[in-house]
């Protein structure tokens, strides 16, 4: 199928290569960790950034982003140089609507001196939604004319929650004939709860059907979609779900799936094969029951620093505790690195999460989508939360209150702690050995 | 799907013939009749300009009561309002394309279920909400609902 975008680097070296900009004063909007890789395409060109233009004043001024000296703009600056004289290119995927019509107010010309990449044209749009359309063509071959898609999207642990109330659904709903549309880990989710029916996208795929869901309005009747994160969906997102009184469930069971508080999730069943978990403790040292599992990774919050995990595996250690450090090897941000010295790692899949937690005993973790995953396991678990003030309406809310896996109705029993992410090190220390004194105490 | 490029494109026509004529600083779209956002958006235009800190707005509704009240209060705000008064279907264009391609960031739809369904109304009654709370919430994307 063809492919719609073809990413910024290529856009700018088309852009480079037709325009040449060798006269012009060359800006950039948008964030320095997605703007530094273009900055090495300008290099190829010989060309170089002025600067980049944002908004917030209080940015301005030289910055350093790994070794590269870059300076930040006020608008107001940046409209001082002569408009013939610059080249803006304007890099966002959030903010690229906005910034280029400030731009176009401000008499900037797109295609003379104002150049979105991986903004979203009118033309592209076109062809997102005939590409859409190709698909459910397709599936439709595939699976009949009545074949209802759900199309996941996120990370693992907010397929596990959708995954939770699809049966129902169905059931609701009367749907037969499904096809779950999704990703990799949409598919471990599936084979976690058996659903058969299901077809690997690319990010393309799946962003062309939420614009094909977007663009028929009443008449997508065929497409349920987890609306809550993708930018894409950006008329009046939903924000009241976000207040204090309402948890994450409340985002599944009732924003998405239109549940009363009654319906209740239904868990999947795991792969209880002792033998195999048995083995694999043996191989790295560990022992059934007297094992700690960590999961310092989660990647939508804050995290403590280093010395906390090193310190709290140094308390456990002396405690008599095996620890383990759990690691997720085909992460999507990369494989995760082990950085406590002198304990092994553990990767486990999903379907073996439950009991290779129940076989170890004990479970300390940031608070991430694998919680969600092994919240019904029989076993100690301490969960940490960001101490987090205010709401941010515009994101998401990973404090306890909302995201308590016990607030959730996921499990009663569970340990629940918010830690302060400005600690010094006396502070992480402290923590460490609270958390160790928990775990003694309820030993006795 | 023709039907709704060919409504996307009369949109487009439409939204630039608007844009041209009026030139304001916003545009709020109503495509219901008789909807409870619609009396919403009365009530809370002015604590929502502030907000924008905007100096005039395009009210384009196919409510006629709701124009009518418009009209009274042109001149009495310390904000420009432009009502106009269309039919549902030429306001449904302009959201078509809007739902297509999003031209401006200077628009505001008085819905949560067109151009498509936002799920947002899944939450009334939950915990209490009410369809005030989701309109401030949700379509004017405040974070309290003003006095």
């Amino acid at each position: 199928m063809e492919k719609i975008e073809i990413g910024a680097e290529c856009e700018l070296m088309d852009l480079v290569e037709s325009h040449g900009f060798t006269d012009k004063e060359i800006f950039f909007m948008g964030n320095i960790r997605n703007i530094f890789s273009l900055l090495k395409i300008l290099a190829m060109y010989g060309l170089s950034m002025m600067g980049i233009v944002d908004n917030d004043v209080t940015k301005a001024g030289v910055h350093v982003f790994r070794d590269t000296t870059y300076r930040i703009y006020t608008a107001e600056e940046f409209f001082s140089h002569k408009k013939e004289k610059v080249a803006l290119f304007v890099f966002s995927e959030r903010f690229w609507c906005e910034m280029r019509e400030q731009m176009i107010r401000k008499g900037y010309v797109d295609g003379l001196n104002l150049f979105v990449l991986n903004g979203v044209t009118y033309e592209k749009k076109c062809r997102y939604i005939k590409k859409a359309d190709q698909l459910i063509r397709m599936y439709q071959e595939k699976y009949g004319r009545d074949v209802f898609l759900l199309l996941f999207y996120g990370p693992v642990g907010d397929n596990y929650l959708f995954a939770l109330f699809l049966k129902r659904y169905f059931q609701k709903r009367a749907i037969e004939n499904y096809l779950i549309v999704g990703t990799r880990a949409t598919k471990k989710i599936c084979d976690l709860f058996g659903f058969s029916k299901f077809e690997r996208a690319e990010r393309e795929e799946i962003v062309a059907l939420e614009y094909l869901y977007m663009f028929l309005g009443k008449d997508a009747g065929m497409i349920k979609v987890m609306q809550m994160w993708d930018w894409t969906f950006h008329l009046n997102r939903d924000r009241i779900r976000f207040c204090e009184e309402f948890t994450f469930m409340d985002t599944f069971r009732s924003y998405i799936f239109h549940f009363d508080d009654k319906e209740t999730p239904e868990f999947p069943c795991f792969n209880n094969n002792q033998d195999m978990i048995r083995k694999e403790f043996e191989v790295k040292g560990l022992e059934k029951g007297n094992t700690v599992i960590l999961a310092p990774f989660a990647y939508s919050l804050e995290h403590p620093p280093k010395e906390f995990w090193r310190c709290l595996t140094g308390y456990l250690s002396e405690m008599g505790k095996k620890v383990v450090v759990n690691i997720d090897p085909a992460s999507i941000h990369g494989k995760e690195e082990n950085y406590i010295s002198g304990i092994p790692e553990i990767s486990f899949d999903l379907r073996e999460g439950v009991p290779c937690l129940e076989y170890a005993g004990i479970f300390i973790g940031m608070r991430s989508g694998l919680c969600d995953i092994i919240s019904s396991a029989k076993c100690k678990k301490i969960i940490l939360y960001p101490q987090v003030s205010g709401i941010d309406y515009d994101r998401h809310r990973p404090d306890k209150a909302f995201s308590s896996l016990e607030a959730m109705g996921l499990c009663d029993e569970v340990t629940e702690l918010e830690l302060d992410m400005e600690g010094n090190t006396e502070y992480w220390n402290e923590q460490a050995r609270q958390i160790v004194l928990k775990i003694k105490q309820e030993k006795k | 799907m023709i039907r709704d490029f060919f409504s996307a494109f009369k949109g487009k026509l439409q939204w630039d013939d608007l844009y041209r004529r009026n030139m304001a600083e916003y545009y709020i779209f109503m495509p219901h009749q008789k909807e409870t956002y619609n009396d919403l958006t009365l009530r809370y235009l002015d604590a929502y300009m502030k907000k924008e800190k905007k100096d005039s707005v395009c009210v384009i509704t196919c409510d006629c009561v709701i124009y009518k009240k418009l009209k009274a209060r042109i001149g009495r705000k310390n904000y420009k309002i432009l009502p106009l008064f269309k039919k549902k279907e030429w306001i449904d264009n302009i959201i078509k394309f809007y739902a297509l391609y999003e031209f401006s960031n200077k628009v505001k739809i008085i819905s949560l279920t067109e151009p498509y369904y936002t799920c947002g109304e899944n939450l009334l009654g939950v915990h209490g909400i009410t369809k005030t709370e989701l309109f401030c919430y949700d379509i004017l994307g405040l974070t309290e609902i003003p006095d």
